[in-house]
C-alpha cells in the first residue's frame, strides 16, 4: 500500500488542504520529509493519515474547527498497485466512503492493510514520541507482532522457562549443597531416631506378657465400674422427675379450675386487639375532624356575603390600564421637561451666532459642511501641512550629508601603507601550532593515567612476585587456569569425600562392634560353646560306644546324651538372640571389610592429592607465585594478568605517542623561528606563537581600518544621493496637494477658501457642525412632548365620562383617582374567588369525615361478630374491654397445656392419667429423703471409675513403652521402608537434577542454531545508528521470559536495555521498527512507514544515520517523516541528495 | 456427581511434538548428550553429589561398583530427559485424548 495523496478537507485546522506525494518514481527511494514549523500541523496531519486509514475515533480533538458532522479527510491510496480515492467522514457506520458519496469497499482497504488494526500500526511503523517508547517496551516483552518475530528462537519454548523453574524447585527440596532443612537430611534424621530406638528396645517376653494381661485386667475393671455409676445415674434421674411433677400436677389442676370462667371466649387472631385500638383512635380524629370543617364553612360563608363589587370601573378596566401604563408615564414627563428643553434651544441658538462670527461667516448655516467633505478637507490640509515640514527637513539633511562627504574625501589623504606579512600567517595555519601543544599535552597526560592503570593492575595481582617490567612473558591462558582450578577442587573434594566414608565406615563398624560386645557379654555366647562341646563330646562317646558295646561305654553315652538335650533345651531358650548375636558377627565382618577398603582408597588419594600438589608448586613457581597460593583463585588471577597485561601494552602505545608528540613541537618551532628569523632554542614553541599572533593582529587590525574608512565615505556618497532625491519627491507631493485643494474648495464661503489658513478653522467648522445638528434634535424632542401631553388630556377625560366620575381636577389627578377605584373593584373580585373555594373544601372534609365514621361503625360491627354468643356490643370501646378478656383466657389455656406437657415429658408416660397412677401416694420428702442416699452412692461409684481409668492409663503406657509384641521387628521394618522411600526419592532428584542439566545444555546449543532473521537485521540497523558503538545483539532467558542485550564496543560488556541512555533506547526501539518492517516487507506486505519527530533525542550524526536507514526502506516501501528541525532537513538533503522530497506545511497565522 | 467414565491415553514425550514443534528439536538436542562423553562426565559428577550425601546404607543401590554406578547414572540420565520433555509436554496432554 502507497499514499499517493492526502487531502484534509476539513480537519483540524485545516480546510481543503492536500498533501501530494505524487507518483512513484521507478528506481528511486520513495523518501518524503514533510516540513513545518511549530503548530503547523504536521501532528494533525499525520493523525489525519491515520483516520483516513482506520476511521475517526469517537471522540476526535481535530473537531476544534469543524464540528462531527462535518470532518472530513480523505486521499490517494494505492492498493494492489490500483490508486483508490477514499474519504473518510465521523459517522458511526459507514464512514468510509468515495469522493462521490457511495459506500467504498472495507474490505480491499483491510485486505491492504494485511488484517493489522490501528494499534498494531501504531506499535509497528507509524511512530511518534510515545507510541516509539512503549511500542518499542512491548517488542523487548515478546509482546505483539514484532515480539514474536524478535523472539523466534524461543518461540514455542516459552513454558519451558516454568517447567525448568519448578523441576528446579523439586530437586532442592530434596537436595542442597549445605542446606539443613531438605527432605534427605530430614529423612536421615529419622533414620537415626529409629537406629537409636531399636538397640534401647530389648524386652523379654515375660515382662511383655505380664504387662498386657494387667492391663486387660484394668480394662475389664473399668467396664464393671462404669456399668455401676450408670445405673445410680439413673436411678437418679427418676427420682428428680417425680420431685419436679408432684407440684406441677397440682398446678396443672388449678389452672383447669380457674379456666371454666371463661368458657365461650374465642381465641383471638393476631393484630385483632391492635386493630381495635387503631379503630378507636381513627374515630376520635374523624369526629374532631368533622367538627372542625362544619365551624370553618360557616365562617367564610359569612366573609363572602360581606364583599361589595363595581362592575362600571370593571368595564373600562383594560383601556384605563393601558392609558395609565405608557401614555401618562409620557405626558407626566412632558409636564416636567418641556420649560427645561425650551431654555436649552434659547443657549443653542446663542453658541451658535458665536461660532458664526469666529469663524467669520454671515449666518451659521453657511459654515454647514458634510461629515465626509469636511474630512477630506482636513485630510488635504494635513498631508499639506506634513509635506511642508518634510521638505524642510530633508533640505537640511541633504547639506548635512553633502558636508560630511566633503570630510570624509579629505580623511582618505591619511591612509597608512599595509604591512606584507602573508607569508606568517599561512605558516602559522599550516604548522597549527596549538593544536600540537595540545597533542602533546594530552599524550603527556594519557601516559601518567597508564602508568597509574598498570600500577593498579599489578597491584591487583598480589601475592605475585614478578618484575612488573617483564610482566608480558608471563603465559597462562584463560582455559588453563580454570583446567588447573576445576582439578583441583575436584581433588580437594574427592578426597573430602574419601575422608568422610571412612568415617562413616568406621562409626558403622564402632557401632556393630560395641552391640556385639554387649551380646558376647551374655550367657548365650557361653550356652553356644557349651553346646558345640557338648555335641561334640557326645558324637565322640558314641563313636567310642558303638566300637565297644561296653555298659560302662553305654552309661558315659547315656550322660553325654543327656547334658546334650539339656543344653540344646536351655540354647532353645536363647534361640532368638543367638540368631540376633550371628547377624552381629556377620555385620561386623562385613564392615570392617568395607573400613578396610575405603582406607586403601584415602591412602591412594592422599598420594594423588600429594603428586599433584607437588605440578602445582612447580606451574606456580614458573608464575613466580608462592606455593601458598590456592589454586582456585586462579581463573581470577589470570583475568587479573590479562587486565595487567592488556594496560603494559597501552602503557608502551601512550609513551611511543608522547614521543611523537613532543617531536611534532620541535619541528614547529623551529620553522617558526626561521620564518621570523629568530635562532633555533631562543624561545620555545608557545613564545613563538604569540609573537607571530602579534605580528599577525597588527597586520590585520590596519586592514580592517582601511576597510572600515573606504566603507564609511561610500555610505555617505549614497545618503547624500538619497536626501537629494527625497527633497525633489516632496516639492512634487506638496504641487499635488494645491491642485487637489483648488478642485475640493471651489463652493466653500470666502472666509474659508485659505488652503493655510484652513487647518487652523477646522476645529471651529467641527464644532459648529455638532451644534446645528443638536438644535435640530432637540427641536423635534419638543414637538413630541407637547402632542402627548395633549392627547392625554383628551383620552382621561373620556375615560372618566364613561365612569360616572366628575371631571373636575387636572387630567393627571384625575387618572391617579381612576385607578384607585379600579384597584378596589378588582381586589374585591379576587377575595370572592378565594373565599367561595374555601367553602368548597370545608364542604369537601365534613363529606370525608362523615364517611369515615361510617366504615369505622361498620368495621366494629364486623369485628364484635366473634363475641355475639355471650355479649353485645355496640361501641369500640366495648369491643376493646370483650378483647381483653379473651386474651386473659389465651393466655390461661398456654399456661395450662405447657404444665401438661411438662409432666408428661419428665415422666415419659403418654397422658396425665398414667402420671397420676405413677405419682400415687408418694411425697416430696419421702422422695427427697432417697435422693439425698443416691446421691452418697453415686459419689462412691464415680469415684472409684476414675481410678479404673488411671489403672487403665496407667497399664496402657507401660504396655506402649515396651513396644508391643515385635517391636523391634516393627521397627526394623519401619526403618527398610524409610530407606525404601528415600532411594524413590533420591532416584527422583537425581532424574530431575540430570535431566534439567541436559536441557539447559540442549538449550544453549539451540539459542545458537536459531538466531531470528529480525535480531540479525535489529543489530545491523542498530550498529548503523550507533556508529558501531553498539556491536552484538543477543537474547537470554531471564526466568520465565527472554531479555534483549548488547554489547557494548567501549567496555565490552553486556547490558540490558533500561542500562542504555535514553536517545540510545530510542535508536534500538527504532532499528527494531525498522528491522520489522523488513520482515514485513519480505513476507509481501508493505505499508507506509510513518514517523513523526522521533528524532529528538538523537545527536547529528545518528539523525544521519537514521535518515539513511529510512532511505533503505523507501526502496522497499514508502517512508514520510514529519519534522520541525531545519537541520533534519538540510541533513536528509546531505544524505540522500536528490533521492527524497521535501514538502512544506503552510504557516498558521 | 456422578463420573461415567474416565479416558487414560498414554505416549511417549517425543512423539507428542511434530517435526516443526521446537519442543521436538529440542528434545532431540537433549538426547543426542546421551552420546557427549564430556558432558556424561559432568552429568556423573553431578550425580555423585546427591549418592554422596545418602545414607551408607542406600549408596550401593547406586552400584556396588564405580561401573555399575556409571551405567546407573546413564539410564537415570536417560529417564530424567523423559521426564522433563513429558513437562514440558504437559500443555498439550491437557487439551484431551485424540
Amino acid at each position: 500500500m502507497r499514499l499517493r495523496r492526502l487531502d484534509l478537507t476539513r480537519f483540524g485546522h485545516f480546510t481543503d488542504f492536500s498533501l501530494d506525494f505524487g507518483v512513484r518514481e521507478e528506481g528511486r527511494p520513495d523518501l518524503h520529509i514533510v516540513f513545518g514549523p511549530n503548530e503547523a500541523g504536521k501532528t494533525t496531519a499525520f493523525e489525519g493519515y491515520l483516520d483516513l486509514l482506520f476511521g475517526i475515533p469517537g471522540r476526535s480533538k481535530y473537531n476544534f474547527l469543524h464540528e462531527y458532522e462535518n470532518m472530513r479527510v480523505g486521499g490517494a491510496l494505492e492498493l494492489d498497485g490500483n490508486p483508490v480515492e477514499l474519504v473518510r467522514i465521523k459517522r458511526n457506520k459507514g464512514d468510509l466512503i468515495t469522493p462521490s458519496g457511495d459506500p467504498a469497499n472495507l474490505a480491499q482497504l483491510s485486505h491492504a492493510l494485511d488484517g493489522i488494526d490501528r494499534e498494531q500500526y501504531c506499535a509497528m511503523f507509524s511512530l511518534d514520541d510515545e507510541t516509539i517508547e512503549a511500542g518499542g517496551e512491548d517488542i523487548l516483552a515478546s509482546q505483539g507482532n514484532l515480539g514474536e518475530l524478535l523472539f523466534s528462537a524461543a518461540a514455542g519454548l516459552s513454558d519451558l522457562g516454568a517447567v525448568l523453574e519448578a523441576a528446579r524447585g523439586e530437586v532442592d527440596q530434596f537436595h542442597k549443597a549445605r542446606a539443613r532443612k531438605t527432605e534427605l537430611a530430614e529423612a536421615k534424621r529419622k533414620l537415626q531416631e529409629l537406629h537409636a530406638q531399636i538397640r534401647e528396645l530389648d524386652v523379654p517376653a515375660s515382662a511383655f506378657r505380664r504387662l498386657k494381661d494387667e492391663r486387660d485386667s484394668a480394662a475389664k475393671l473399668l467396664s464393671q465400674a462404669k456399668q455401676a455409676r450408670d445405673a445410680l445415674l439413673e436411678q437418679q434421674a427418676h427420682l428428680e422427675a417425680a420431685v419436679e411433677c408432684l407440684p406441677l400436677l397440682q398446678t396443672l389442676k388449678d389452672g383447669d379450675k380457674e379456666l371454666s370462667a371463661y368458657i365461650g371466649y374465642p381465641s383471638l387472631p393476631d393484630g385483632a386487639e391492635k386493630e381495635a385500638q387503631d379503630l378507636k383512635s381513627r374515630h376520635v380524629e374523624a369526629a374532631t375532624r368533622l367538627r372542625h370543617a362544619t365551624i370553618q364553612k360557616e365562617k367564610e360563608e359569612q366573609a363572602r356575603d360581606a364583599l361589595i363589587l363595581d362592575p362600571v370601573i370593571e368595564n373600562i378596566a383594560d383601556e384605563l390600564t393601558v392609558l395609565l401604563d405608557a401614555a401618562k408615564s409620557r405626558a407626566q414627563t412632558a409636564e416636567e421637561d418641556l420649560p427645561k428643553r425650551e431654555t436649552e434651544l434659547d443657549g443653542l441658538a446663542a453658541e451658535l451666532s458665536t461660532l458664526a462670527n469666529e469663524l467669520e461667516l454671515d449666518r451659521p448655516d453657511d459654515g454647514a459642511l458634510s461629515e465626509t467633505r469636511l474630512a477630506r478637507l482636513a485630510s488635504i490640509c494635513g498631508d499639506h501641512a506634513e509635506a511642508t515640514s518634510k521638505l524642510a527637513d530633508a533640505q537640511k539633511e541633504k547639506a548635512d550629508a553633502d558636508e560630511k562627504v566633503k570630510s570624509l574625501e579629505q580623511s582618505n589623504y591619511d591612509q597608512p601603507s599595509m604591512p606584507l606579512i602573508g607569508d606568517l600567517e599561512a605558516l602559522l595555519k599550516d604548522l597549527a601550532p596549538e593544536e600540537r601543544l595540545s597533542q602533546m599535552k594530552t599524550a603527556e597526560a594519557n601516559v601518567s593515567s597508564a602508568e597509574q592503570a598498570f600500577e593498579r593492575a599489578v597491584e591487583g595481582l598480589a601475592p605475585w612476585q614478578g618484575d612488573p617490567k617483564d610482566i608480558g612473558r608471563v603465559s597462562l591462558s584463560g582455559s588453563e587456569a580454570e583446567r588447573l582450578a576445576r582439578d583441583w577442587a575436584d581433588l580437594r573434594e574427592a578426597r573430602q569425600m574419601a575422608r568422610r566414608e571412612v568415617e562413616d565406615a568406621q562409626r558403622d563398624y564402632d557401632g556393630v562392634e560395641a552391640r556385639l560386645n554387649e551380646f558376647e557379654k551374655d550367657d548365650i555366647a557361653a550356652v553356644d560353646d557349651d553346646v558345640k562341646a557338648a555335641r561334640e563330646e557326645r558324637d565322640v562317646l558314641w563313636e567310642n560306644h558303638t566300637r565297644s558295646l561296653s555298659e560302662d561305654s553305654a552309661k558315659a553315652f547315656h550322660a553325654a546324651l543327656l547334658r546334650d538335650d539339656a543344653l540344646q533345651e536351655a540354647r532353645l531358650g536363647f534361640a532368638e538372640r543367638l540368631a540376633r548375636l550371628r547377624e552381629l558377627r556377620v555385620d561386623a565382618a562385613s564392615f570392617k571389610a568395607t573400613l578396610s577398603s575405603r582406607e586403601n582408597s584415602r591412602s591412594s588419594m592422599e598420594e594423588r592429592y600429594k603428586a599433584e600438589r607437588r605440578k602445582l608448586s612447580e606451574r606456580l613457581a614458573v608464575l613466580d607465585l608462592p606455593e601458598s597460593f590456592d589454586p582456585r583463585d586462579l581463573p581470577g588471577w589470570q583475568a587479573r594478568l590479562v587486565t595487567a597485561q592488556d594496560r603494559k601494552i597501552d602503557l608502551d602505545r601512550k609513551r611511543d605517542d608522547a614521543v611523537e608528540a613532543s617531536r611534532s613541537v620541535q619541528e614547529a618551532a623551529s620553522r617558526l623561528g626561521a620564518a621570523m628569523s629568530i635562532p633555533d632554542g631562543t624561545l620555545g614553541l608557545p613564545e613563538l606563537v604569540r609573537k607571530a599572533r602579534a605580528i599577525s593582529a597588527d597586520a590585520a587590525a590596519t586592514r580592517a581600518k582601511i576597510e572600515a574608512d573606504k566603507k564609511r565615505r561610500e555610505d555617505a556618497e549614497k545618503e547624500a544621493a538619497r536626501r537629494a532625491d527625497e527633497v525633489k519627491r516632496l516639492s512634487e507631493q506638496i504641487g499635488d496637494l494645491q491642485a487637489s485643494w483648488d478642485r475640493e474648495a471651489e463652493d466653500l464661503p470666502t472666509a474659508l477658501l485659505s488652503l493655510g489658513g484652513f487647518r487652523w478653522k477646522l476645529s471651529a467648522l467641527q464644532k459648529l457642525g455638532v451644534k446645528l445638528a443638536e438644535r435640530e434634535k432637540l427641536k423635534r424632542r419638543i414637538e413630541a412632548m407637547e402632542k402627548d401631553r395633549d392627547v392625554f388630556k383628551d383620552e382621561i377625560a373620556t375615560l372618566a365620562e364613561r365612569a360616572d366620575e366628575p371631571v373636575d381636577a387636572a387630567p393627571l389627578v384625575l387618572g391617579e383617582r381612576l385607578r384607585r377605584r379600579l384597584e378596589r373593584a378588582q381586589k374585591s373580585e379576587t377575595d370572592l374567588e378565594t373565599l367561595s373555594a374555601k367553602v368548597s373544601a370545608a364542604a369537601a372534609d365534613i363529606r370525608s369525615a362523615q364517611e369515615d365514621l361510617a366504615a369505622i361503625d361498620e368495621r366494629v360491627h364486623e369485628l364484635a361478630g366473634a363475641f355475639e354468643s355471650i355479649l353485645s356490643i355496640t361501641f369500640v370501646d366495648d369491643l376493646i374491654e370483650a378483647q381483653s378478656q379473651a386474651a386473659k383466657a389465651d393466655q390461661l389455656r398456654n399456661e395450662v397445656r405447657e404444665v401438661r406437657e411438662r409432666i408428661l415429658k419428665r415422666l415419659g408416660v403418654a397422658d396425665i392419667d398414667a402420671a397420676e397412677a405413677l405419682l400415687a401416694g408418694k411425697d416430696v420428702l419421702e422422695l427427697e429423703g432417697r435422693k439425698a442416699g443416691l446421691h452418697a452412692d453415686l459419689k462412691t461409684a464415680e469415684a472409684d471409675h476414675e481410678v479404673k481409668v488411671g489403672d487403665l492409663r496407667s497399664a496402657n503406657d507401660a504396655l506402649e513403652k515396651v513396644g508391643g509384641d515385635n517391636a523391634p521387628a516393627q521397627l526394623e521394618e519401619k526403618r527398610q521402608t524409610l530407606l525404601l522411600d528415600l532411594e524413590e526419592q533420591a532416584r527422583r532428584a537425581l532424574r530431575l537434577k540430570l535431566g534439567i542439566l541436559a536441557t539447559e545444555q540442549a538449550l544453549a546449543v539451540y539459542r545458537d542454531d536459531h538466531r531470528s532473521k529480525m535480531l540479525a537485521d535489529t543489530e545491523r540497523a542498530f550498529q548503523t545508528l550507533t556508529g558501531g558503538r553498539y556491536q552484538d545483539l543477543k537474547t537470554q532467558a531471564d526466568g520465565q521470559k527472554e531479555i534483549l542485550l548488547a554489547l557494548r564496543k567501549r567496555d565490552s560488556r553486556s547490558i540490558t536495555v533500561s542500562e542504555m541512555s535514553k536517545g540510545t533506547r530510542f535508536q534500538l526501539y527504532l532499528a527494531l521498527r525498522l528491522a520489522g518492517y523488513r520482515q514485513y516487507a519480505a513476507g509481501g506486505t508493505t505499508l507506509p512507514f510513518v514517523a513523526d519527530d522521533i528524532m529528538e533525542t538523537f545527536d547529528n550524526k545518528r539523525t544521519a544515520a537514521a535518515l539513511c536507514l529510512l532511505s533503505e526502506i523507501s526502496e522497499q516501501g514508502q517512508a514520510i517523516y514529519f519534522t520541525h528541525h531545519e537541520h533534519v532537513v538540510d541533513l536528509a538533503e546531505e544524505v540522500c541528495g536528490g533521492s527524497m522530497t521535501v514538502h512544506e506545511l503552510p504557516i498558521i497565522n | 456427581v456422578w463420573i461415567d467414565k474416565i479416558v487414560h491415553s498414554q505416549e511417549p514425550p517425543s512423539q507428542s511434538a511434530t517435526g516443526a514443534d521446537p519442543r521436538s528439536e529440542l528434545g532431540a538436542l537433549m538426547k543426542g548428550l546421551m552420546e557427549d562423553e564430556p558432558f556424561v562426565s559432568r552429568a556423573l559428577g553431578a550425580a555423585d553429589d546427591v549418592i554422596g550425601d545418602l545414607p551408607p546404607d542406600l549408596r550401593s543401590a547406586f552400584g556396588e561398583t564405580e561401573g555399575e554406578q556409571v551405567e546407573q547414572v546413564r539410564q537415570i540420565l536417560r529417564e530424567g530427559i523423559d521426564d522433563i520433555m513429558a513437562r514440558m509436554m504437559a500443555g498439550d496432554a491437557e487439551e484431551g485424548p485424540s
